[in-house]
């Protein structure tokens, strides 16, 4: 042990750039990957315990209550209806509740219809926290207060102290802030219902209203305890598929909202992201061994004579190897262990950024034993790893070892060139290019995999920019304006002025959920269904055709051409497939029919909230728009101009930049140590020809600019390769990630600018770092050659 | 009367090692003469290689000065050292020390091309007639590692004039030689100096040094002695060996 320590020692003191380099690759995984796990498994956990903690077992169904009226039937006949399926459920639980739209927040005005709650209710306890996310141990809301989830302040830009109003033109309910509560059901960003929690007093006077009043809606929750056995092998969307078939569930409830469906809405930035990262940081793992694989080749040959002199000395090929394996082992470990401890406040930050836009309080502490396990395992690669690489240290003998040193070079190269007058920088930095392929075989694959990985980035972040493309992706259908208006007689003036300006195309769009094989589903409904983007087969043009995502065909396993069945909770009727189409609403999770499809299934007419326009010469929508708004006031009209990213969208395309930006640094790091490597190892090899270039004449500056010069080359040769590979995978990658968020036709063209930008970015890094790096060089002096 | 090419005042050499001075090169003056083939002997550690590359610019000295012609050296930047390095002065190293990645011919052409004033055909004309010249007209496209110990130094010694330096140094060009090829890179360095090469060469071959018309011992950073020889002919060879060797034992070698 003790000859094994002080070869590690004597190592490390020779290879302190190496052990440097080692550490800093495992601090960056390690920190990468702890943040990340962290981060996912702390929101999954928190997901879970916040719904333990709330009482929320599997579907919270939101009940319309004028169906009841309607048809002279309460709510306690459906619960016991329910009760009565007892292989299905054991317990129905029933909380009161009142939907009011909200009108004000901070600006914001989308109309949105929100579930308020008594704070006191028996059946759902919701968790409350104060302005620093302190959970609120015994909290009380007084009359006037409200608290709401903490996702308010990514959708409104709520704080704790605003005021928020609800109700309508006729009547407006004022509501200050008083917490923020933590909703596993309805909280996160990307739900547009919510649910409020009030007092019992503001409860009453707002039952009171609803009596006076069509502001105020009275409401009720049905919380649906499922049958343990029951879901031993079932998910909770066949509960609520054989909830809504064997009972009258879907009659009466407007949406219902499944653990499994919430727990992806909570999820799913953290799902993509998660997918995102998580590659990146393979790929990262990846170049670490490329890097760790150069190193042990790069120190076995230069320490060719070190190890052929301690073999002389009588030191076993196995303590070499395990002395080799331990001073890495030391410096991964080590790098591990930073890395873990920096990953604190990452996690902590990212978990700032999450806690609103998931809406869960999740918890600051880092997820060890997950990490342990994936470091354990890293690091048993890393062993084999070596192991295999330094089988060539028994085919060493002491004398050849000593005698032989470093290898000659030999080499002959159809790519040789002749060495320029010129071009005399050029073409000796070529030469000693051509003369050590394999020395830049490992830096080629990294630059390729990071630059693919950037490039595949800067797609996604290009698409974004793109309203075309997103519009395709995640609307139902193309629009460049919407108006809604007060009276016909402005209807009329303002589509005069439109038409003055540009030849429109109106139509109309509704939404509502309905039932579509047994599960609640959101529909779309148009008078112009040939308007829909559809990209398979063609659109629901006739009353017996509905049109839907692939997301819904993987989902209920049907195909274009089959029959479904479609209700809004009386009698099922047949539908004909009739193509694909793709919008990212409930995340793919939706199906389109025309006006007549739905007067088909529900017997009426449908209504329009405005109208949509399609403007032909769409460089002028801008103009109008803002015609129209200085025009005419809110209360004449409601007119916005297409945006091809919502809130959501917004939230995704940011965090897509931020991602992004990240792995540009990430990438960066690691390119840099592999600079420090290569240069590390080029000093070593090369110093004899650097005192040489420079008796004859050569500056440390004009061997620098070939040294660096030399790297940019191998850079832009491993970024053409990885402009390729993109080229090759990036539809199918960035697909993938769409996939996640409910888009099945994805297909992009690679652009310049975002194959150029880590083209460049990657030569300039290598150069400017080679540059710096290779200041050494000054350092070499021509008497290196001189023998005393 | 011979005229002064290089000349060094006071120069010293120090080298610290642990924490104590070494003072290899001792104030020590000295003159190089132009067309002159200057030999300097001495034991082991006497600062001969020192005294050589702290004159040539391939390193600087501690103190003192150094004048090439009308330039003190020792005050160039590193930038204008290269220079010198490039176009006034040769260098013939003991271990050879070709670039590895180049072939004979390129790593002569190197220098060359370093040298603005002249054409790239002027250039390569010159190093052909070298190559002919040191006999390695055949072994020109190969590499380094491709040809014999000897070869190499004939065209490291090719390199070393192709920009017809005001100096070529030597620094024990035949000591990782056999003696074949040592007789060879000998005879071409005596034909180089009669062609009016100004020579400074470091060695330790009482042979190598019968070629020099002057002949310089260092001991312990210092010249001293110091004998001038009558103009080289192969029919004295005898006669120098023995002047060499009378000189040397008065000295101690």
């Amino acid at each position: 042990m003790r000859e094994i320590l002080t070869i590690i020692k004597g190592n490390i003191r020779k290879n302190k750039g190496a052990s440097i380099s080692i550490f800093v690759l495992m601090l960056l995984v390690a920190l990468s990957l702890m943040t990340v796990l962290t981060i996912y498994v702390n929101t999954q956990g928190r997901y879970d315990e916040a719904s333990v903690e709330t009482g929320f077992e599997s579907d919270l169904a939101l009940l319309n209550m004028y169906a009841f009226d309607e048809n002279q039937t309460d709510v306690e006949t459906l619960i016991a209806e329910m009760e009565a399926c007892d292989d299905l459920v054991t317990d129905v639980q029933d909380i009161p509740a009142i939907y009011m739209n909200l009108t004000d927040a901070n600006g914001h005005s989308d109309n949105n219809t929100h579930t308020f709650i008594d704070y006191k209710s028996e059946y759902l306890h919701y968790n409350m926290y104060d302005a620093d996310g302190k959970l609120i141990e015994d909290p009380v809301l007084l009359p006037g207060e409200i608290s709401v989830p903490i996702s308010f302040q990514v959708n409104y830009g709520c704080q704790i102290g605003d005021t928020i109003y609800y109700g309508g033109d006729e009547e407006s309910h004022a509501f200050r802030i008083a917490s923020f509560m933590e909703d596993p059901v309805m909280g996160c960003f990307v739900i547009g219902i919510k649910s409020v929690l009030i007092c019992e007093e503001d409860m009453e006077m707002l039952n009171e209203r609803a009596e006076q009043t069509n502001m105020v809606e009275k409401g009720m929750l049905l919380n649906i305890i499922p049958n343990d056995t029951y879901m031993n092998d079932k998910q909770d969307a066949d509960l609520e598929r054989d909830l809504n078939n064997r009972t009258n569930l879907s009659a009466y409830a407007w949406v219902s909202i499944t653990k499994d469906a919430s727990r992806r809405y909570t999820m799913i930035y953290i799902d993509v992201f998660f997918a995102i990262i998580l590659s990146f940081i393979i790929l990262l793992l990846i170049v670490a061994f490329i890097l760790l694989n150069h190193n042990i080749n790069s120190n076995i040959e230069l320490d060719y004579m070190n190890l052929g002199i301690l073999k002389a000395v009588g030191v076993s090929n196995r303590t070499l190897r395990l002395s080799i394996i331990w001073q890495y082992l030391f410096a991964g470990i080590a790098g591990m262990i930073c890395g873990s401890f920096l990953a604190i406040p990452f996690v902590n930050f990212v978990h700032e950024q999450i806690i609103p836009i998931a809406g869960l309080y999740i918890r600051n502490r880092l997820s060890i034993l997950p990490g342990i396990c994936f470091y354990i395992i890293m690091l048993g690669i890393m062993v084999l790893f070596i192991v295999l690489k330094l089988r060539k240290l028994a085919e060493i003998t002491p004398v050849r070892a000593i005698n032989q040193g470093k290898k000659d070079v030999h080499f002959s190269s159809v790519l040789m060139l002749p060495i320029s007058k010129k071009l005399l920088d050029l073409s000796v930095t070529y030469r000693q290019l051509i003369s050590n392929k394999k020395q830049y075989i490992g830096t080629t694959i990294i630059t390729a995999l990071m630059v693919m990985f950037l490039i595949i980035m800067n797609q996604v972040c290009s698409l974004f920019d793109n309203t075309e493309i997103v519009s395709k992706l995640f609307s139902m259908a193309e629009y460049d304006m919407y108006c809604g208006y007060a009276s016909e007689e402005i209807k009329q003036e303002a589509e005069d002025y439109i038409r003055s300006q540009s030849d429109i195309e109106i139509f109309h769009m509704g939404n509502e959920y309905i039932i579509f094989e047994d599960a609640q589903i959101y529909c779309y409904r148009t008078d112009r269904p040939e308007f829909i983007n559809v990209y398979e087969g063609r659109s629901c043009l006739y009353e017996n055709e509905v049109a839907i995502t692939e997301y819904i065909a993987e989902e209920f396993h049907i195909k274009i051409g089959d029959t479904v069945l479609l209700s809004t909770g009386d009698e099922a009727i047949e539908y004909i497939v009739t193509g694909y189409y793709q919008s990212g609403n409930d995340m793919g999770r939706n199906i389109a029919i025309s006006s007549e499809g739905y007067l088909r299934l529900t017997g009426k007419e449908p209504t329009w909230r405005g109208n949509y326009y399609r403007i032909e010469n769409s460089e002028k929508t801008a103009a109008i728009v803002n015609y129209l708004q200085t025009t005419y006031d809110e209360t004449q009209m409601d007119v916005e101009q297409f945006t091809a990213l919502d809130e959501m969208g917004e939230v995704f395309q940011y965090a897509t930049y931020g991602v992004t930006l990240l792995m540009y640094v990430l990438a960066a790091a690691f390119v840099i140590v592999n600079i420090v490597m290569m240069c590390l190892k080029i000093f070593a090899v090369e110093q004899k020809d650097y005192g040489i270039y420079k008796a004859q004449g050569f500056t440390s500056k004009r061997l620098r600019n070939q040294l660096a010069t030399r790297l940019a080359f191998v850079a832009l040769f491993g970024s053409l390769l990885g402009g390729i590979l993109s080229v090759l995978f990036a539809n199918s990658m960035i697909g993938s990630v769409f996939r996640m968020v409910g888009v099945r036709n994805f297909q992009m063209d690679i652009r310049f600018g975002s194959v150029i930008i880590p083209l460049i970015f990657m030569a300039i890094l290598y150069y400017l770092f080679a540059y710096a790096l290779s200041g050494r060089i000054k350092r070499v002096q021509p008497r290196i050659l001189i023998v005393e | 009367m011979k005229q002064a090419i290089l000349t060094t005042k006071k120069l010293c050499k120090s080298f610290a090692n642990q924490g104590q001075q070494n003072h290899v090169l001792d104030n020590l003056d000295f003159t190089l003469y132009e067309g002159d083939f200057t030999v300097i002997m001495g034991s082991s550690g006497s600062g001969k290689s020192t005294l050589l590359y702290s004159i040539s610019g391939m390193d600087l000295p501690t103190s003192g000065q150094v004048f090439y012609k009308d330039t003190e050296l020792t005050t160039l930047k590193e930038k204008a050292l290269a220079k010198y390095r490039a176009t006034e002065f040769g260098f013939v190293f003991q271990q050879i020390h070709l670039v590895s990645n180049l072939t004979l011919m390129e790593n002569v052409l190197v220098p060359g091309y370093l040298n603005k004033d002249r054409s790239t055909a002027e250039i390569k004309a010159e190093a052909e007639e070298l190559f002919s010249k040191v006999n390695l007209s055949d072994a020109k496209d190969r590499l380094p590692s491709q040809v014999s110990g000897g070869e190499a130094q004939r065209a490291a010694i090719a390199r070393a004039v192709i920009n017809h330096p005001g100096i070529l140094f030597a620094d024990e060009p035949t000591g990782a030689l056999n003696r074949k090829n040592s007789k060879d890179v000998m005879a071409l360095l005596r034909e180089l100096s009669g062609q009016g090469q100004t020579i400074l060469m470091v060695t330790h071959d009482v042979r190598a040094a019968l070629m020099a018309d002057r002949l310089l011992y260092l001991e312990d950073g210092k010249i001293c002695g110091e004998m001038e020889m009558p103009p080289y002919e192969e029919a004295n060879v005898k006669d120098r060996e023995v002047q060499v060797n009378t000189w040397l034992q008065s000295l101690h070698w």
